[in-house]
């Protein structure tokens, strides 16, 4: 079979990525990068990826102030209103915060028609500083997508001293089990048997299957413990690495198409198109 | 004729693999046609004397049934006694080519003195002389897994593109497999080689090359005649790279397919 032929699957059923990224110019950081994001809606397409869901963190700054996080989601925004119907706002805030990222996810999810909040590694997830910001999320129910790796590498560790894993995502879950949350890319290049076993057991943590890792049998072991429908379909860029992880999967057609369409999500989707 | 230029049989100590055996990898290769894989046995990297994986290996295929055709690369490890021997009965058996696994044999590309040794050697060149000598090509392994998510037993320094530069300057004339590194990272010295070195191979499995430049800017290190399908199964989901190879714009698919028949002089 052409590989062409197998990826009918995507072709032929809803497909939705429930992490993926929008850039702002180099030079003009409140001004969507428009080419980078035509040019990723065109492979969008290509790969037959119906809907994204998008964010800009600010990786960059472990205290990223009020200003930088308002000005990367004005411009998620923008890309929302370039591609309506195809792109959904995450709203990027740092819970370090408390008041302001509250009120901009408020206006995110209420003024912006945002479907999630993205957060980065200025905070454990099961930090108290959290705590705010996750019962916000209860109140507005948007869920959570969290960046996540269990990362072996002292180079990542000391980039990213505060990277949440598996095991801060159960902690909060089981603290707020009316919350919902997503722990970021199991492709994401961390121990990813970790990640799956440390949720396992707290049925409101979600995760998406993005990013450049696509070790077999990582969606097979994943749908072992999670179940498909715990499962987010997501490439976080890496497109080919995301597709090719639910192509190359020894599970169920069925548990394929549970994945790529995030049935469980549709509301969020659902209640920005309205 | 479809190429693929990075298996491996085998166990790997850090997690369970599925079609880790010839008749596996023949089944992914049935999948999507492909007719050809260059294969080793990784349990070579973990053996002292990694010729008993050649061993194995050779064993696994007189047994073998299956339609891919196997190019099977014994692993050579230059700081053992008599890998020279085993080298050249492995050739005489069958093997078609050879395998460095630095990284897991503790050698370098380049010249060194190991801590028993009177004067500094240059391992890695000795075998890809003696390629040169038996007509065969070389694979390099430049690493299993993505280093973020590494065993803590599993903790190399990876090799950089001087490492490479050091080894293939030195012989220009046998083909060398460069898998699972990524042709965005060989550096100065190893690029401007590559300018000449034309039957230096490279696979895609290192980069994304959809929804961004990667593609173009690999291109202008290596031309289209150097890339090579190569999916580094069992490890790996091998649909990634067949994306990369079939969605690419800048890819000529065909090409890839068969630019690594070139190194095997039968075939």
């Amino acid at each position: 079979m052409d590989i062409r032929e197998k990826m009918k699957l995507f072709y032929d059923n809803p497909v939705i990525s429930w992490h993926e990224h929008v850039g702002a110019l180099p030079e003009q950081p409140d001004k969507l990068n428009t080419e980078a994001c035509d040019n990723q809606m065109k492979t969008v397409d290509m790969l037959g990826v119906d809907k994204i869901a998008a964010s800009l963190p600010i990786a960059s700054d472990k205290h990223c102030p009020p200003e930088k996080f308002i000005r990367a989601n004005n411009v998620v925004y923008q890309a929302t209103q370039r591609h309506p119907g195809k792109i959904y706002g995450q709203a990027f805030v740092n819970p370090g915060f408390s008041k302001e990222s509250i009120s901009e996810l408020e206006r995110c999810v209420k003024e912006l028609g945002f479907v999630a909040v993205k957060l980065y590694h200025q905070y454990f997830m099961d930090d108290p500083v959290m705590f705010p910001l996750i019962e916000k999320c209860i109140e507005l129910d948007v869920p959570i997508l969290m960046h996540c790796a269990k990362v072996m590498d002292a180079a990542t560790r000391a980039r990213q001293p505060r990277l949440s894993n598996g095991v801060h995502m159960a902690n909060a879950a089981r603290r707020y089990p009316e919350a919902t949350f997503i722990m970021a890319h199991i492709g994401g290049g961390g121990d990813w048997q970790w990640a799956i076993k440390a949720i396992a057991d707290t049925p409101n943590v979600f995760a998406d299957i993005g990013g450049s890792v696509h070790d077999r049998p990582l969606i097979e072991e994943s749908v072992r413990y999670l179940g498909a429908d715990r499962l987010l379909f997501a490439t976080d860029g890496a497109w080919s690495s995301g597709v090719s992880k639910i192509l190359g999967a020894d599970i169920s057609d069925e548990d394929k198409k549970t994945i790529l369409s995030g049935r469980a999500f549709n509301k969020y989707l659902e209640r920005a198109g309205k | 004729m479809f190429i693929d230029i990075n298996t491996y049989t085998g166990h790997w100590p850090f997690r369970n693999l599925k079609y880790n055996t010839l008749s596996g990898l023949d089944e992914l290769a049935g999948r999507y046609g492909i007719t050809h894989m260059v294969v080793a046995n990784v349990n070579g990297f973990f053996y002292k004397d990694a010729n008993t994986a050649n061993l194995e290996l050779l064993e696994e295929l007189k047994s073998y049934t299956g339609k891919t055709v196997f190019l099977p690369m014994a692993i050579v490890t230059p700081t053992y006694p008599a890998w020279e021997k085993d080298a050249r009965d492995m050739i005489k058996a069958g093997f078609a080519g050879f395998e460095l696994a630095p990284i897991y044999h503790g050698y370098s590309l380049a010249p060194e003195l190991l801590f028993d040794e009177y004067s500094p050697k240059h391992r890695a060149l000795e075998v890809i002389n003696l390629a040169e000598e038996l007509d065969v090509p070389v694979r390099i392994c430049a690493g299993i897994e993505n280093f973020r998510g590494r065993s803590a037993l599993d903790n190399y320094n990876n090799i950089k593109g001087d490492d490479y530069f050091a080894l293939l300057s030195k012989n220009e004339n046998v083909h060398v497999f460069v898998t699972s590194f990524s042709p965005l990272a060989v550096g100065e010295h190893f690029k401007k080689l590559l300018e000449t070195r034309k039957n230096t191979y490279f696979d895609t499995t290192q980069f994304e090359t959809l929804g961004n430049k990667a593609a173009e800017n690999i291109l202008k290190t290596i031309d289209d005649s150097q890339l090579c399908f190569g999916s580094l199964s069992p490890f790996n989901y091998m649909e990634a790279n067949l994306l990369r190879m079939e969605f690419t714009p800048e890819f000529n698919a065909d090409k890839m397919k068969t630019n690594a028949k070139r190194a095997f002089k039968n075939l």
